[in-house]
């Protein structure tokens, strides 16, 4: 019977307990937040730190929104997060349009496959990140394998040129995210009472029609949740831009390490982040509604 | 009640009719709350030593949550709550002189079945060499020898609740409390498992305090039943008490079929109580006063199904071609009270069968006949005008 | 796989496709004579011989490694407590930034946790002195707070799954609090600990972006190496690494999976 039981720690046991990772993500996430935010309203400065203080020598409040003015006005850092956007929205449009099928597929396999199969899915992920992505250069190269392959049938005279293109990024990040549309697609699609699905075409629904007015709608919790999981790191990308994309690919994360390695820019890397985050939090907020309806 | 008349002055079937006895297991004014929610709204009780008490109820009926209470799970809000005469407040479950049964079993996945029922004794330092005493005991009388070694997921549900048994009777708790002991179990099983806690309880003497929805499983098992509907005690008593004299109209309701007859009283003499019903279509006679009515009372007449008697309208039961049995005194009896009707539905049930009758007033009246005769036909059918009676002392008044 | 419709194969088949030929073209590969892709030189292991006599390869993979070990270690002690405190302790002043505090790292992008993890490390060094270098410790930490949140969703979830009644019996039975957390939360914890060090190794082991913003001169660890390589083009070498990786990493998958599975049928109810 539900209730709200007695503690099973006492008082001061179930403080400690809390306050050491509480302490820990306030010191080492939370609190790195405001100084980002804090930076970012300065101003840079050839010095140590490379940023101007936030109060002058008489206490005067010297904060200004310089940088916020730049990146928002600047021609090359809107294009920076609207490619960002437009890259992440495709790349998670693609995840679903193969991960769907994939995810329905193995929830419909018979018990001893389905574990298989899931394991095929996770399997990649264990395996480095940064070298999966490093595979797709040797595929896409104008001398890479899919070109050499096509010359060598006739199919194609000259390569096509598909590395360091807007389509290298989306094959990497389509890549390396599947299994995260996957695996909570399949965790709802395998909860999902078939027996709905029979009743809908008892009552007379087509295959295709109870498709589309039971399993999907049922599956929305997944596909929100899927989707957020390849969208949201997707817009802040950097390793993939990096590796696969051309020097016009122009993605939020890539100019945000290039403001701070390469022009060592500290103020303008933090706006930079800031306005990312503030990008990420409708879908960050979406995220969590869906894992917290999900979890009750 | 009549029960007590029967029993005489020997009390040690029956403690709670003895006035100088002492309650082993009390109640006092216990309360809960969770947020704005009142589990529990008020409830005195008291258990005696050897009994085997049910608290039974509908699902969110407290009757959870006063076992919890009495684990130390949950803290009452108001009141208290002795064991042998120490009071609970504040005593964690682990110093509690209670052993809980719980409804999943809660068996130790990672532990064998000898280290499940071992680990209560552990607990409390037993010596090994008694520890393996105890559990070799405790196994062979849930007859799970041959199991000792293996886990609870190599186990079959029947078994796994034998190990829970154990696990909570090996400390010789002073009270044993059993979450429905039987409600993972199928039928089969369930009637041999309730067999298997009556002769436990017989052997080891434990008090024990079973919560169950199922009325069956209470019936069979306990010594008393408490009802409980809403946070409250609806009322305490034998099986047979509540079945046949039930407090009031949830309790009448709860155990089993009954036919309840709402109306007016117009006149008291002595024990016998004449109602005006609209329902019944002419004036009611019960022979029970317990409550003490007055003319004017609103109440219903409860008779239960196998105390109502059907027969052919316009036939004298006499002459209905199915033999003897079928005459009962109440056909006889001038006192009876009658009323006039349609069979709107039966069902065969082998032992016997279930007849819903339709008053002219719409009231639908329920009656059970036991089928004595092998293949006897069936002498009233599906649309058969019928009469229906039943003795005023075979009927009680119950409060809306 | 007799209820699955041909269009639902064929889209798992292509699925597969996608997921594996880039790696087993990238094992092949490493077994290239040749310097090109696009060239078959024959089958060849002077790739691996390379890859083995490349001291910065070799001591990146190292730190690395330690990293990863530490990290885990310590993000599976947070995390466990974090999922403890998420599934047991109810409602608390606080609770829901808590909750939030630790699923936030599970989306954030890596960029951001890396520039504000740095910039704290620069500030807490100006103010109070430490951390006077950064380098293996301060990637340690970074590493840490990235990956205890996925060790507590694991055992949040196992946690939620979990009857609390096992401890609630074990409390009946006269087992106090903090030794039923030892006695039976914890044993039935350990596969969601194992699997959340498991995994917050694996995260350690490949992160680049956080490294790469909080490590200070000296420290390099082996995704550095491979991304100034990659960064260039193809590198055969790192073909053989790669399928080193891939091969370990197959192995222990499976044979954890066989081991589980053979745990699972020897304990069958029979």
């Amino acid at each position: 019977m539900a209730g709200r039981r007695r503690p099973l720690t006492g008082g001061a046991g179930k403080g400690a307990v809390t306050a050491i990772p509480y302490a820990w993500l306030l010191l080492f996430f939370l609190a790195p937040f405001a100084i980002v935010f804090r930076i970012s309203l300065s101003e840079p400065l050839i010095a140590q730190p490379p940023y101007s203080p936030l109060f002058g020598a008489d206490g005067s409040y010297q904060g200004s929104f310089f940088n916020y003015d730049l990146v928002l006005t600047d021609e090359i850092y809107r294009l920076a997060f609207l490619g960002s956007l437009e890259v992440a929205a495709s790349s998670t449009l693609f995840c679903l349009l193969i991960g769907f099928p994939m995810a329905y597929g193995i929830a419909r396999a018979d018990a001893k496959w389905r574990l298989v199969l899931l394991l095929l899915v996770v399997l990649p992920f264990w395996t480095s990140f940064l070298l999966r992505v490093y595979a797709w250069i040797g595929l896409l190269n104008d001398t890479g394998l899919i070109n050499t392959v096509l010359q060598d049938i006739g199919l194609i005279a000259d390569p096509i040129r598909m590395m360091q293109t807007q389509f290298s990024v989306q094959v990497g990040i389509v890549y390396t995210y599947l299994p995260f549309m996957i695996l909570p697609l399949y965790a709802t699609l395998e909860r999902l009472d078939w027996s709905l699905v029979e009743a809908a075409q008892d009552l007379g629904c087509s295959a295709t029609k109870a498709f589309w007015k039971i399993t999907v709608p049922l599956s929305l919790p997944g596909i929100v949740a899927g989707s957020m999981l390849v969208f949201i790191p997707a817009m802040g990308e950097f390793v993939i831009p990096a590796l696969l994309g051309g020097p016009d690919t122009l993605m939020a994360g890539r100019i945000l390490w290039d403001e701070f390695f390469s022009n060592r820019d500290w103020t303008l890397a933090s706006t930079i982040a800031i306005v990312l985050l503030a990008l990420l939090v409708v879908p960050i907020v979406i995220f969590q509604a869906a894992q917290q309806r999900e979890n009750r | 009640m009549a029960a007590a008349l029967e029993a005489g002055s020997d009390f040690t079937d029956r403690p709670w009719e003895d006035p100088s006895a002492k309650p082993f297991i009390e109640f006092q004014g216990v309360a809960k709350s969770f947020d704005d929610v009142q589990a529990v709204k008020g409830v005195d009780l008291a258990v005696y030593k050897g009994e085997l008490f049910s608290l039974l109820g509908g699902s969110g009926c407290g009757k959870t949550t006063l076992l919890r209470m009495l684990a130390g799970f949950e803290e009452p809000t108001e009141g208290r709550i002795l064991v042998d005469g120490e009071d609970m407040a504040g005593i964690p479950p682990y110093r509690r002189p209670c052993n809980m049964m719980f409804q999943s079993y809660a068996l130790f996945p990672h532990l064998t079945v000898e280290q499940n029922i071992a680990f209560g004794l552990k607990q409390d330092g037993v010596p090994k060499a008694e520890i393996a005493d105890r559990v070799g005991q405790v196994l062979s009388l849930v007859e799970l020898e041959a199991q000792r070694k293996r886990k609870p997921h190599q186990l079959s549900g029947g078994q796994r609740q034998r190990v829970a048994l154990a696990r909570a009777i090996v400390k010789r708790p002073k009270v044993l409390l059993l979450d429905e002991p039987l409600g993972a179990l199928d039928k089969r099983l369930r009637e041999q498992a309730q067999f298997e806690l009556m002769k436990l309880q017989d052997e080891t003497g434990v008090t024990m305090v079973v919560v169950t929805h199922d009325q069956e499983e209470a019936m069979v098992l306990s010594t008393r039943i408490a009802v409980m509907h809403e946070g409250l005690i609806q009322q305490i008593g034998t099986p047979s008490d509540i079945y046949e004299f039930p407090a009031n109209r949830f309790v009448a309701d709860f155990l089993g079929n009954i036919t309840l007859i709402e109306g007016t009283v117009t006149a008291v003499d002595g024990d016998v109580v004449t109602l005006e019903t609209p329902e019944w279509g002419r004036p009611v006679q019960v022979s029970d006063n317990r409550a003490g009515h007055r003319p004017g009372d609103r109440a219903f007449v409860a008779v239960r199904p196998e105390k109502i008697t059907i027969s052919q309208k316009g036939v004298t039961p006499n002459s209905i071609e199915v033999g003897p049995v079928e005459v009962g005194p109440v056909e006889a009896d001038a006192s009876a009270n009658r009323a006039a009707g349609v069979v709107e539905d039966l069902a065969y049930l082998g032992d016997v069968t279930l007849y819903r009758v339709r008053l002219e007033s719409g009231l639908i009246v329920e009656v059970t006949r036991t089928n004595t005769i092998r293949g006897a036909r069936r002498s009233v059918d599906w649309d058969s005008a019928v009469e229906v009676a039943f003795r005023p002392d075979n009927a009680l008044l119950v409060a809306g | 796989m007799s209820r699955l419709s041909f269009p639902v194969l064929l889209a798992i088949g292509f699925g597969f496709a996608f997921l594996y030929v880039p790696i087993i073209v990238l094992v092949i590969y490493s077994f290239n004579e040749s310097k090109l892709v696009a060239v078959w030189g024959g089958w060849s292991l002077k790739w691996y011989g390379e890859l083995f006599r490349n001291e910065q390869v070799l001591d990146a993979a190292f730190l690395s490694i330690k990293v990863a070990a530490v990290s885990a270690t310590g993000a599976a002690f947070l995390g466990t407590l974090a999922g403890l405190v998420l599934a047991r302790f109810g409602r608390f002043r606080g609770r829901s930034l808590f909750s939030g505090l630790v699923a936030a790292p599970l989306v954030m992008p890596d960029v951001i946790i890396g520039l504000s993890l740095l910039l704290l490390f620069v500030s807490l060094a100006g103010a109070i002195g430490w951390p006077a270098s950064r380098g293996a410790d301060t990637i340690t930490i970074a590493h840490i707070t990235l990956t205890l949140s996925y060790v507590a969703v694991i055992v949040q979830s196992r946690l939620a799954g979990m009857d609390q009644s096992m401890e609630e019996a074990a409390q009946d039975l006269g087992c106090p609090p903090v030794k039923t957390f030892w006695l039976i939360t914890v044993p039935m914890l350990a596969p969601a600990i194992v699997s959340g060090w498991l995994l917050a190794f694996t995260l350690s082991l490949d992160d680049l972006v956080i490294a790469s913003f909080v490590t200070g001169p000296g420290a390099t660890t082996l995704p550095m190496v491979v991304f100034s390589k990659v960064r260039l083009g193809v590198s055969p070498d790192i073909n053989a690494l790669a399928t080193i990786i891939i091969v370990v990493v197959a192995v222990a998958v499976v044979t954890a999976v066989l081991i589980s599975r053979r745990a699972e049928r020897r304990s069958a109810p029979d």
